[in-house]
Order: structure tokens, then C-alpha cells, then sequence
């Protein structure tokens, strides 16, 4: 059987009968088994609980065919960072101090997925507590990058996004903090969402940082990943900040190019001496000028900024958050953390201890209004911005591990999104001389989703054509 | 420059126990970390207002009533200890604070 590569084509070999869904899902369990001894991609597989949830929606199917126009995930195969909380199924952060726990209740986007139709295939690798650039610091191994195993496939939804790129699942949950999503999509070749922050519910996904955790996902193409949207978005009262989140609808209208204008701020350009992702960049946005849209350089002053903005505010956030784990309701005493973990709460305790808050948080948090303010300032005079997602192309397993300071540098151009609380959707639009994934990311106003999804999928036809 | 015995005080704040050697690394990459932070300092922000949430909520709240909540038996599922219905945890107060 070849691998169905979109949510449409999976749903069109089921009603025409040319798979039953327990043969396709035990195509994708076959899938995931090989690629995770190449790749190192699943802390727990759920197959068994899968092929029984296949069987079941197969007889619904088979007694309802109108089914699958009701269910918009319907039996489409998914799998879930380890961050996310699944009732009874073992949740670990990426981290042995949670090695063995259960959880009691699943996350709300775990529970819409799965109402939706989706069937989990198990829970995937990520850096700890998603800590980390490029999956090397969980603490159950590196997770490689399909396109080159010496190769890191970039975090902290690093797992996420090798099992879609690989061919494991259709769709991955990720969470993006600084980049999470995006630099994982970016080195792996796919299409990864950050929301606007309080587009989709936060409950029951292990916090990392309050302030800036945005919950997207992975998938091969544009079209999946709005209709994952549809499904996910929208309010929940377990998470006060998504009351003013309406439910996403994926707009099938035609956008013609030549009514959008695309900003390229100077300073996501003018850094990047590798000339691979310089030239890819440039081709793309020369493609989307020869469709008609309209291209205007402009500048961010305060992006340079941005990155000691973030390296202060979420390790305050981590530090906070993190306190919680005592060792005494769940999970193992604190002696279990890992060096990353540690350096961060340690930062975090810095910068809001007394004597250091006013130079540190407080400072952070009013650099915060002023990249806030450039971003609505120049949302009023273009439609979405172009950028690329990464300064370099994927980088090799062990090569920034001991610098802490230049793995955080890899998240310059994606972090500005989670301060602002911006839309951003990464897309791949190339790939290097090496074969490694290169691509870009689209930055939308707050809610701005229903304005980038259209430009994505004018430029995936182009870049396809 | 984070000191030795700040960086002590510090892991004592966050309930972290730091061996020897992790104390080792752990103060220049601290140091590191914290002179690349620093930089924001030379901004000027006297004007400027403090974000902390960036779609303008405040006080979002809900209608005061009670509602389902985890069966005790399934909150007490992951405890390390637990008795009677309760979570154990380690004594806070020795026998010299009873009054």
C-alpha cells in the first residue's frame, strides 16, 4: 500500500472502498515501527487501542457512510507530543521525573481530536519539559531527522514532527513557546501552526511557559493542517485565555494574490549569511511577486531584542511552573531534573529574585509592549509578514549541545511570534543542495489565521506547480 | 557575575540540589546566559507599560458553581504516599513547634 499523504486521500481510499481503516492503520502501526528504530520517535505506542478504535469506526462506516462528512478526522492517524495529557495513557514531558505517570484526565485538544475521529498511535519524543532547540535533551534519547539522521529534526516538538515527515501519521499535536513548532516543521519539511496564543485551549498540556505556550500541530499540507484548526480552536473554560477564541473555519474561497501585500522585515534578512536559505528565500518571495502579490520590505527595530526578551520571561514562567513538581502528589522528587531544566529554573529564580526583578522581568515585560506594538503597527499596513523560519539549515546532532547560548539563538526568527502573541505557519518551500528541508514561515496579526491559511495555500500551489 | 554563593542561594530558592561538578559548569553558563539577557538594559523603557497578557484579558471569570471534579481515588492514582483517603507528605513542623 503507498501512504496516503493528505486527510483527502486517506478518506478517499476508505469510501471507495480501496482500504478498510484497520488495513490502513495497521499501514501506518507497520510505518511507525520501522522509522522509530531509525528515528527514535515514540516514548509509548498505543497500537493495540488503535487497530480496537479502527475496527469500531469501521462498522460505523460501514452502517453510516455520511459518517466521515461528520467527522472531519475521521479515523485519520494522529500521535501526540508527550506533553499532552491522555487519560490512563502514560505522559512523560520528555522527562524521567514523570517516567511513570498516568494521568487522570486528557487535555482538551486530545479529547476534540479524538471526538473528531482521530485515532492515537501513542506519544511522542520531545526535549524535556520542551526545553530545547533540537530534541537532544530528552532524557529518553535524540529523536533524527528523516531527511539525515546525523541531523537533528529541531524541538522541542522534535518527535512530532519527524513521525509526519516520516509517514508514521497523518497529523502530531506540538506546542510552540519560542519556535517549537515551527523550527521542527522548517528542518523536517512539513507544515506546523502556531496559533495566536488563546486560539486554542491550554488545559492539560504540561505548562512550560503561561505567557507564550501556543497549541498547534504538524501535517503534510496546508489544507489538513486548517481543518486540524477547525477542530481544535475555540473557547474552553478550563482556559481562561482562550474566551475570546472563536472556533476556526477554514475558508474555501479563492484569494487572488494581487489583493495581498506581504511584508519582509529588514532584520529577519539581513542576518543570514547562509546562502542556501538566503537564495531559497529570495525565490519564494520572488515567486509570490510574479503571481501578483505585492511585496514591501519593511523594518522590526526591537527583533534583536527579542530573543534576551524571551531567555527572561519563559525561564521566569519554566521556574514558576516547575515549582509545582514535588515529588509528593505525582512524578519523582526534584532531584530528577535534567541539566537543561535546572539551568532554566535556575535563570528563572534569578531573574525574579529580589534586587534583580526590576532589571530583568520588569524590563523583559516592557520590551514585550514595544515588539507588541511593532507588530500592529505594521499588521495596519500589510496582510502577513514573510520570513525565513531559521538563520540555517538543519544542524548535526551534538553541535550546539554544549553552548547553550548559540541553541538559543536557533529560535531568533520564531520567537518574536510567541511574545507578540501572533499567528505563524511554517512551510516548506525547498530543499538544500544536501537534501535537507528548507522553508518559511507566514507571521498573521492575533486571530489572523483565516488571512495566512489562504496565502499558504495559493503559495503551496505555486511552489507545486 | 554570579558568585559561587549566590548560585547556592539561588538553587536553595528553587529546591534544587546542585552536586559539586554541576555547580561547575552550571556558573559559567549562568554567567554566559545572563551577560546575553543583560543587553535589554541599554533600551530605554521609563515610558513604557508592562505586557503580561498579550490579547487584553483581564479578570476573565465564570459563574460561581459547583462542578464534577476528579473522584479522590483517581487524584490519589499518582501519589507516592497516601492514607485514608489523603496524600502523605513529609512532616513540615517538628514535636518543639506544638503549642
Amino acid at each position: 500500500m503507498t501512504t496516503p499523504k493528505s486527510i483527502t486521500e486517506f478518506h478517499f481510499l476508505l469510501t471507495s472502498k480501496k482500504a478498510t481503516l484497520p488495513e490502513l492503520i495497521s499501514h501506518f502501526i507497520a510505518n511507525s515501527k520501522t522509522q522509530h528504530d531509525r528515528l527514535n520517535l515514540y516514548i509509548t505506542t498505543t497500537f493495540d487501542q488503535a487497530l480496537e478504535k479502527a475496527k469500531t469506526l469501521q462498522q460505523q462506516l460501514d452502517s453510516d457512510p455520511d459518517i466521515i462528512t461528520k467527522l472531519p478526522l475521521f479515523g485519520i492517524p494522529i500521535a501526540y507530543k508527550d506533553l499532552f495529557l491522555t487519560k490512563g495513557i502514560r505522559t512523560t514531558a520528555g522527562a524521567k521525573l514523570l517516567d511513570s505517570f498516568i494521568p487522570p484526565y486528557s487535555a482538551t485538544v486530545v479529547d476534540k481530536l479524538e471526538a473528531a475521529g482521530a485515532i492515537s498511535l501513542g506519544k511522542l519524543n520531545l526535549d524535556a519539559w520542551a526545553h530545547g532547540a533540537s530534541g537532544e535533551n530528552s532524557d529518553y534519547g535524540p529523536t533524527r531527522n528523516p531527511h539525515g539522521t546525523d541531523y537533528t529534526p529541531g524541538g522541542s516538538s522534535s518527535a512530532s514532527a519527524a513521525a509526519v515527515a516520516s509517514g508514521c501519521v497523518l497529523v502530531s499535536t506540538g506546542t510552540d513557546t519560542g519556535g517549537s513548532i515551527r523550527l521542527p516543521a522548517n528542518f523536517c519539511g512539513i507544515v506546523g501552526l502556531k496559533p495566536t496564543y488563546g486560539r486554542v485551549s491550554r488545559y492539560g498540556i504540561i505548562a512550560m511557559s503561561s505567557s507564550l505556550d501556543s497549541v498547534g500541530h504538524f501535517t503534510n499540507n496546508v489544507s489538513d493542517s486548517a481543518t486540524v484548526l477547525s477542530v481544535t480552536s475555540g473557547a474552553d473554560p478550563h482556559d481562561a485565555n482562550t474566551s475570546g477564541s472563536k472556533t476556526f473555519q477554514s475558508s474555501p474561497e479563492f484569494l487572488n494574490l494581487k489583493d495581498i501585500t506581504l511584508g519582509i522585515p529588514r532584520e529577519y534578512i539581513y542576518p543570514v549569511t547562509n546562502s542556501e536559505v538566503k537564495d531559497n528565500f529570495a525565490d519564494t518571495v520572488s515567486l509570490l511577486k510574479k503571481a501578483g502579490a505585492n511585496i514591501v520590505e519593511l523594518s522590526l527595530p526591537h527583533t534583536e531584542a527579542a530573543i534576551a526578551v524571551y531567555y527572561i520571561l519563559q525561564p521566569a514562567e519554566v521556574s514558576s511552573n516547575l515549582a509545582r513538581f514535588d515529588g509528593i502528589r505525582f512524578g519523582r522528587n526534584r532531584s530528577h531534573f535534567s541539566p537543561e531544566a535546572v539551568r532554566r529554573q535556575l535563570i528563572g529564580t534569578f531573574t525574579l529574585s529580589s534586587g534583580y526583578y526590576d532589571a530583568y522581568y520588569k524590563t523583559a515585560q516592557k520590551v514585550r509592549t514595544l515588539i507588541k506594538q511593532e507588530f500592529d503597527a505594521v499588521f495596519s499596513k500589510v496582510d502577513a509578514l514573510i520570513t525565513p523560519v531559521s538563520p540555517t539549515p538543519p544542524f548535526k546532532i551534538g553541535e550546539k549541545v554544549n553552548d547553550p547560548v548559540a541553541m538559543y539563538l536557533s529560535d531568533v526568527f520564531t520567537v518574536t511570534a510567541n511574545i507578540a502573541g501572533i499567528s505563524g505557519l511554517a512551510i516548506p518551500t525547498g530543499k538544500t543542495a544536501d537534501g535537507l528541508p528548507l522553508g518559511i514561515q507566514l507571521l498573521g496579526p492575533r486571530f489572523g489565521e483565516e488571512t495566512i491559511y489562504p496565502i499558504a495555500s495559493q503559495l503551496e500551489q505555486l511552489l507545486h506547480d | 557575575m554570579l558568585t559561587a554563593a549566590e548560585l547556592d542561594h539561588l538553587a536553595g530558592l528553587a529546591h534544587l540540589e546542585l552536586t559539586p561538578d554541576q555547580k561547575q559548569s552550571l556558573l559559567p553558563q549562568l554567567n554566559d546566559i545572563i551577560g546575553f539577557i543583560g543587553q535589554l538594559q541599554k533600551i530605554p523603557t521609563d515610558q513604557i507599560d508592562i505586557t503580561s497578557e498579550v490579547t487584553g484579558l483581564s479578570n476573565v471569570g465564570h459563574d460561581d458553581l459547583t462542578k464534577d471534579c476528579l473522584p479522590q481515588k483517581l487524584a490519589l492514582e499518582n501519589a507516592i504516599d497516601s492514607t485514608r483517603g489523603y496524600v502523605r507528605v513529609p512532616a513540615i513542623f517538628n514535636d518543639d513547634d506544638h503549642s
